[in-house]
């Protein structure tokens, strides 16, 4: 099993945001942040619930996920933004400032329909056709919504990818 | 709710194809809300033994679902009138581009062959 | 569901509120016959009652009165359906947009704005022996 990478969806910068294990991979940590654009956030929730995604202790926090990284072969520690949701163009420059203020190294995942080309909104004027024209993705999850396990599945593709690359 | 890692067999997580099944009719590319369906075909002559004439069939060569596209709503599955189309579990299908969801026969065939019970999801 | 004489319109949503119509649930609009009808529901939560309210917006003027003076809760639901629609609602002290980056341009919601990217995207349903026109999608789109 590809080990080590610390990846963690949204930013440190953003307090409230909380941190998880993978359960299928327990060297996989993530960290949160739910920017609710549509319905596809309530998947992380349901992760959660499922115990796909296990929740580490508050106290630990931030400064274990960085021990965590520089425990591993790799070392660094990705930060991952969420994207789950309908990008409209009135929010779509938040999304931007959300990716902006993420330090590198980071990688965007696309979740959903919406995310990955616009949707059932493909046709709407109000609707940006897919975040990847605003923030390179590195991974695109499919599903209207995805299924919690296909949130899994995307984040272990990307944690693949870095340890490739 | 299920804390196996095992999905509901009749869960919706992909859209599979029976090339066979398909008469190219052209119901479910046109129903699509999305317009995430794409299908080529030609025309064909085959003559069956003792058959006076030669009767035409289609051909099908491409049928392409795109899944960055497509809402799950199932109106192609509901509408095709042979059971081309059918819904199968899997979601272990995320791509490094938007052009990697988009699916053609081979694919498509290869989760008809997966492990789901096919059947529409019941009240249970 | 009750007609309102678009004169009326506020003057209706006051007397209900006085009547214990406190609670404001939605107003939009819709288009029917070459008409924009705009409608909303408010609800007496102590009865469990509900009325629901449409009004013909002027044709000519394409305004009608807002009512968030009375129920200021509406004006989120005003400022959608004047962006959408293209209505004026007179006294709606808030007229930024929501959804839309500007004014410009037709309302989308109208029968008559078409949606550019059905236009644009080659329908994959189009038969190569006859003419077929999926739904939305006209010919003479750029003139329309």
């Amino acid at each position: 099993m590809a080990s080590g990478n610390t990846l963690m969806p949204v930013t440190a910068l953003v307090s409230g945001a909380r941190a998880y294990r993978v359960a299928a991979d327990p060297t996989l940590c993530v960290q949160i942040l739910d920017l609710g654009l549509a319905c596809c956030a309530l998947e992380v929730g349901s992760a959660i619930a499922a115990g796909l995604l296990v929740e580490i202790e508050q106290s630990l926090g931030i400064g274990e996920l960085a021990t965590v990284a520089e425990g591993t072969s790799q070392g660094a520690v990705t930060t991952i933004l969420l994207i789950s949701g309908t990008i409209t163009d009135a929010l779509a420059p938040a999304v931007l400032r959300a990716w902006s203020q993420l330090s590198e190294p980071k990688a965007a995942v696309s979740f959903g329909a919406c995310a990955n080309t616009g949707g059932p909104y493909w046709d709407a004027p109000t609707v940006t056709k897919g975040i990847d024209q605003l923030i390179p993705v590195r991974v695109y999850v499919p599903g209207c919504p995805p299924r919690p396990e296909a949130l899994i599945a995307g984040l272990l593709k990307v944690r693949d990818e870095i340890v490739v690359t | 709710m299920k804390t196996d890692g095992q999905v509901p067999g009749q869960a919706h997580g992909v859209i599979a194809l029976t090339a066979s099944a398909c008469t190219s009719c052209m119901i479910c590319v046109r129903e699509c809300p999305s317009w995430c369906i794409e299908l080529e075909s030609h025309d064909v002559e085959v003559t069956d033994p003792g058959a006076r004439r030669p009767r035409t069939v289609s051909f099908l060569d491409a049928f392409t679902i795109d899944f960055g596209l497509c809402m799950y709503c199932g109106i192609c599955v509901d509408l095709c009138p042979f059971d081309a189309l059918a819904w199968r579990p899997d979601f272990d299908y995320a791509s490094r581009s938007a052009a990697g969801l988009v699916q053609g026969i081979g694919e498509l065939e290869s989760w008809q062959q997966g492990p789901g019970d096919g059947t529409a999801i019941s009240d249970s | 569901m009750r007609g309102i004489d678009p004169v009326n319109w506020a003057d209706e949503f006051s007397a209900l509120q006085a009547q214990g119509y406190s609670f404001f649930d939605f107003l939009t609009a819709y288009e029917r016959d070459g008409a924009i009808e705009v409608i909303a529901r408010v609800l007496d939560p102590g009865r469990k009652h509900s009325q629901l309210l449409v009004t013909k917006v002027d044709t000519d003027q394409k305004s009608v009165a807002s009512i968030s003076r009375v129920y200021p809760g509406s004006v989120w639901h005003e400022r959608e359906t004047a962006e959408m629609f293209g209505i004026n609602f007179i006294g709606l002290s808030d007229n930024r947009p929501l959804l839309r980056r500007s004014m410009i341009g037709r309302p989308p919601l109208l029968k008559s704005s078409v949606l550019a990217a059905r236009m644009l995207k080659p329908w994959p349903g189009q038969p190569s022996h006859r003419k077929q026109q999926p739904i939305g999608v006209v010919d003479d789109w750029l003139q329309a």
